[in-house]
């Protein structure tokens, strides 16, 4: 979790990563970061986020992103 | 449930009590254009003395601009309107018939042929029913020049044509040839609906007293013998008299390169002449029209003929 | 017929909301179904064979889809770790086959009915620049209605079925219904198999609220179209068809009137659509929201034919940023170039194949690629030199949440968005470079001062009503915008406040309607994309 709020904060850094929920719906993360943040993920946690995982319920908080990664590497 | 079915007939009320006081607003209170009735020649007729008018023509723009009633009275004293409009349609046919023959008890009755073969969609009707029922929706653009007087004057219309429905076409444009209506056995099939239409037609005008019948005027570019021949049909079987004055060329003599405003769509003053001419010495073998020329209730068509003489030459 | 012919909102509509309401709730999706073909034959006739093909080929594809994942999820459960990415790959592969497939017929349909003559004549003219001999045969097909808009929403039925997204559809009427409803065939909104197909089957019984509601709707909409888009309508053909009589003024005029006219009727279609839906207890998506409050034009696209841009957005703008070539150039460039430009490079590649797409979608013709290309050349702009702004207005301490910043940017967005309306109503590229030529290089007011631009069919009366209205649209934006529903307040207060509305909005359309004779109203305009 902490490697995450590192790339997020590696994208915009003047955001409260530890406690925003509303990181798509305040449009705190645009189109561009989102890109930048899912390809960051992919690499670093070796996982595939699927278009369809990319809901603002996912994206909201750093909370949300991290349970994507979880369940994505479970999954396998 | 109940109540909102209660509500919404109440909302209905309310609402055509609505409209009606704007239709009684917005109706023209007079049948000329500065009180904002539209085809005020046609209309001049609701100005004209009650029962004096002896025979209408309706029809589109083929009835205004080919037939002089004026001429009429000056050869012979009888008394015609021309009721037609522009782009008039049969619904709108059936529709200035029941109109103008509340006041008016004419013995003959003409249709012209033109619209016969216009086919309209049958929503036409019904707007026009609502039209009736509603006159806000046929004058709602009077909005732009309503005056004080709308909201409280009565409606009488006093206004009359001079011409007496006659659209006066002045210019020339001519034709090259003067052939048309090559004989043929085709036959060109009359709109369902507009057979009930001229049916109707028929009804209402024996019902009011009035012989029925259906002209056509020339025109080189509307007519052609299949249509003569739809129509010659469908008059046969309905008892109704036809008669073709584009089949009578030879008697007429319309000659396309100089009695023509249109290049051949319709007749100009001059094929005018021609065409009423006939029409009187038709309308006097007849034998069913008065001469009024000599009847003091008729002295206003006296006057009107002045008044035509000077602004139509012919 | 269309929504706003007197045969479809006084005949069809009422009575297919008495036949729905009378039949029992388990078959009323068969009446909705029944109606959208009627419907839509009324206006394509034969051509309904095309969406009934589409809807086979989505019902097909989507059990096909859905059979190879269950062997997939089968083959899995009995694999070890290490396998399961091979399995997982090959099923990949096997589906993108059935994909191709789907993609080929159905593109394959709306390519052919609806690029082959601007394809055509393109390759015909490459050939006569080549000086080749050859000329290919122009082919002219005749468009069934909605094409545009139903392909779309086929698409993104099959991919979200692919992406496991959604369960494919079993039941090959609840689909049927999904993709014919009528209401959203001519003009969308591009709705999503989530959004409305369950709600459309279930058959809610029409509610005293949704019927009231709906009918305010459907009358508001009715309002915009037959106040102002049919009003106006004279003056923009005028104004398009003989340009080079008109000075720069009078472009500008008919440049602003068009946009208006385009909104109006659009979001006015979208009224009654949406008010239909709530007729039958549907909720279809909003596809405006309050466009000309967007600061930029990239929050246009979210503001205007919503439903499109999302549409572009989950179905070809992340798709392709997030493909692996595309991930991998992210990548590289935020080493190369940082954290902002370095996504950039994939976004535009992205924001590229968007672009050309929507334009091409409004319609086969360059007029309209070069409305696409203008908006991607503004959005790309605009993200460039958005790190620039920022710095420039720290330095001089602007604030960007000050309430006359906004004004400015919204005003500057507007004028954009006008521009590219220019360009996107002129009959043609050419006509749409000379008249915006003449607009900025023989800008002159006197032909809006000498009273020529109150001679093209709309006279001073008609703007006076234009102005109202838009007035009042623009108040019930403002309200719209802080979150006020309109019809939820209006239904709070008493009666006679109430029924004085609706009576107002009623006369309104009558009296100040533009319809009778020598009228002639306009189709719905993104009906022909």
């Amino acid at each position: 979790m902490e490697r995450l709020i590192e790339i997020l904060e590696e994208i915009d850094d003047g955001v409260d990563y530890e406690n925003c929920t509303t990181l798509i719906d305040d449009g705190i993360l645009d189109s561009l970061a989102i890109i930048s943040l899912v390809a960051e993920i992919e690499e670093e946690f070796d996982v595939q986020i699927p278009t369809v995982e990319i809901v603002p319920a996912n994206f909201n908080s750093a909370k949300a992103i991290w349970n994507l990664v979880v369940r994505l590497q479970e999954e396998g | 449930m109940k109540k909102n079915i209660i509500k919404f007939i109440i909302f209905v009320l309310i609402l055509i009590f609505i409209l009606m006081i704007l239709s009684y607003i917005f109706v023209p209170k007079n049948n000329s254009k500065e009180f904002g009735m539209e085809e005020d020649q046609a209309k001049g007729i609701f100005g004209e003395k009650d029962n004096s008018i002896d025979v209408i023509m309706y029809g589109d723009s083929e009835t205004i601009a080919s037939t002089m009633p004026m001429k009429l009275w000056e050869d012979y004293g009888f008394t015609m309107h021309v009721c037609g409009e522009a782009g008039q349609t049969l619904p709108d046919t059936c529709r200035m018939v029941y109109d103008t023959m509340k006041k008016q008890h004419p013995k003959l009755v003409i249709l012209e042929s033109n619209n016969i073969y216009n086919s309209v969609n049958v929503t036409v009707p019904i707007a026009r029913v609502i039209n009736i029922m509603f006159p806000i929706t046929e004058y709602h653009n009077r909005w732009k020049n309503l005056k004080l007087e709308d909201f409280y004057s009565k409606i009488e219309y006093n206004t009359t044509d001079i011409n007496k429905g006659y659209y006066y076409v002045g210019r020339t444009d001519p034709v090259e040839d003067n052939a048309y209506m090559e004989k043929t056995e085709e036959i060109e099939k009359i709109p369902f609906l507009n057979k009930l239409y001229i049916k109707f037609l028929k009804y209402y005008s024996e019902k009011k007293g009035a012989q029925f019948v259906i002209v056509s005027v020339p025109s080189k570019k509307n007519w052609n013998y299949a249509k003569h021949n739809g129509v010659k049909e469908f008059a046969d079987k309905e008892g109704i008299e036809f008669l073709d004055l584009n089949e009578l060329k030879d008697e007429l003599n319309i000659d396309w390169k100089t009695e023509t405003g249109d290049k051949g769509d319709h007749v100009n003053y001059k094929g005018a002449v021609k065409v009423t001419n006939y029409l009187g010495k038709w309308l006097n073998d007849k034998n069913i029209l008065e001469n009024h020329k000599n009847d003091p209730n008729y002295e206003k068509w006296n006057k009107d003929l002045e008044e035509f003489k000077k602004n139509v030459k012919y | 017929m269309t929504y706003t012919k007197p045969i479809f909102l006084v005949l069809f509509l009422p009575l297919v909301v008495i036949a729905y309401n009378l039949i029992p709730q388990k078959h009323r999706w068969k009446v909705l179904l029944l109606a959208s073909y009627a419907f839509f034959w009324s206006i394509s006739g034969k051509l309904l064979v095309y969406l009934l093909v589409t809807t086979g080929l989505m019902y097909v594809c989507g059990l096909w889809l859905n059979k190879k994942q269950n062997e997939r999820n089968e083959e899995l459960k009995n694999a070890e770790k290490a396998q399961k990415k091979i399995i997982k790959q090959k099923y990949v592969k096997k589906q993108r086959v059935i994909l191709v497939i789907n993609s080929l017929i159905l593109l394959g349909m709306i390519v052919v009915l609806k690029y082959s003559k601007f394809l055509g004549t393109n390759i015909n003219s490459l050939f006569q620049i080549m000086n080749l001999p050859i000329q290919m045969p122009i082919p002219s097909f005749i468009m069934p209605i909605g094409i545009s808009f139903y392909t779309l929403q086929a698409i993104s039925y099959i991919i979200d079925v692919y992406k496991e997204k959604i369960k494919a559809d079993r039941n090959i009427g609840r689909l049927a219904l999904f993709i014919s409803f009528f209401p959203q065939i001519m003009e969308g909104p591009i709705c999503r198999y989530e959004e409305t197909a369950n709600s459309l089957y279930e058959g809610k019984k029409t509610t005293y609220k949704g019927l009231t509601f709906g009918i305010q709707r459907i009358l508001f909409g009715l309002m915009k179209k037959i106040i102002i888009v049919d009003r106006i309508n004279p003056l923009i053909l005028e104004i398009f068809n003989n340009y080079s009589n008109y000075d720069g003024g009078i472009m500008a005029v008919g440049m602003i009137l068009y946009t208006l006219q385009l909104y109006m009727d659009f979001s006015g279609v979208m009224d009654i659509v949406i008010g239909i839906g709530e007729i039958f207890g549907v909720k279809m998506p909003e596809n405006f929201r309050q466009p000309f409050f967007s600061k930029t034009i990239a929050e246009f696209w979210t503001r205007w034919h919503i439903t499109l841009g999302a549409w572009f957005r989950d179905y070809i703008y992340y798709p392709v940023c997030l493909t692996d070539k595309c991930k991998k150039l992210t990548s590289w460039g935020r080493k190369k170039i940082g954290n902002y430009y370095g996504p950039l490079l994939a976004s535009s590649i992205a924001l590229f194949c968007v672009w050309i797409c929507n334009g091409l979608w409004h319609g086969s013709a360059w007029s309209y690629i070069f409305f696409g290309m203008y908006h991607f050349v503004l959005i790309l702009l605009g993200r460039i030199i958005e790190p620039l702004v920022k710095k420039i207005n720290n330095k001089l301490h602007i604030d960007n949440k000050n309430f006359l910043y906004i004004i400015m940017q919204m005003v500057r967005t507007t004028i954009l968005v006008f521009i590219g309306e220019l360009f996107f109503r002129a009959k043609g590229l050419k006509a749409g470079i000379d008249m915006f030529t003449n607009m900025v290089s023989n800008f002159s007011l006197e032909q809006i001062t000498n009273g020529t631009v109150l001679k093209l069919g709309v006279d001073i009366h008609d703007f006076i009503i234009i102005a109202i209205t838009v007035l009042v649209i623009f108040v019930i934006s403002v309200l719209k915008e802080r979150g006020i529903s309109i019809r939820e307040s209006i239904s709070k207060k008493n009666v006679v406040l109430r029924w004085s509305l609706y009576y107002m909005l009623i006369i309104a359309i009558i009296v100040f309607g533009s319809y009778g004779l020598g009228i002639v109203p306009l189709d719905p305009m993104y009906a022909n994309f």
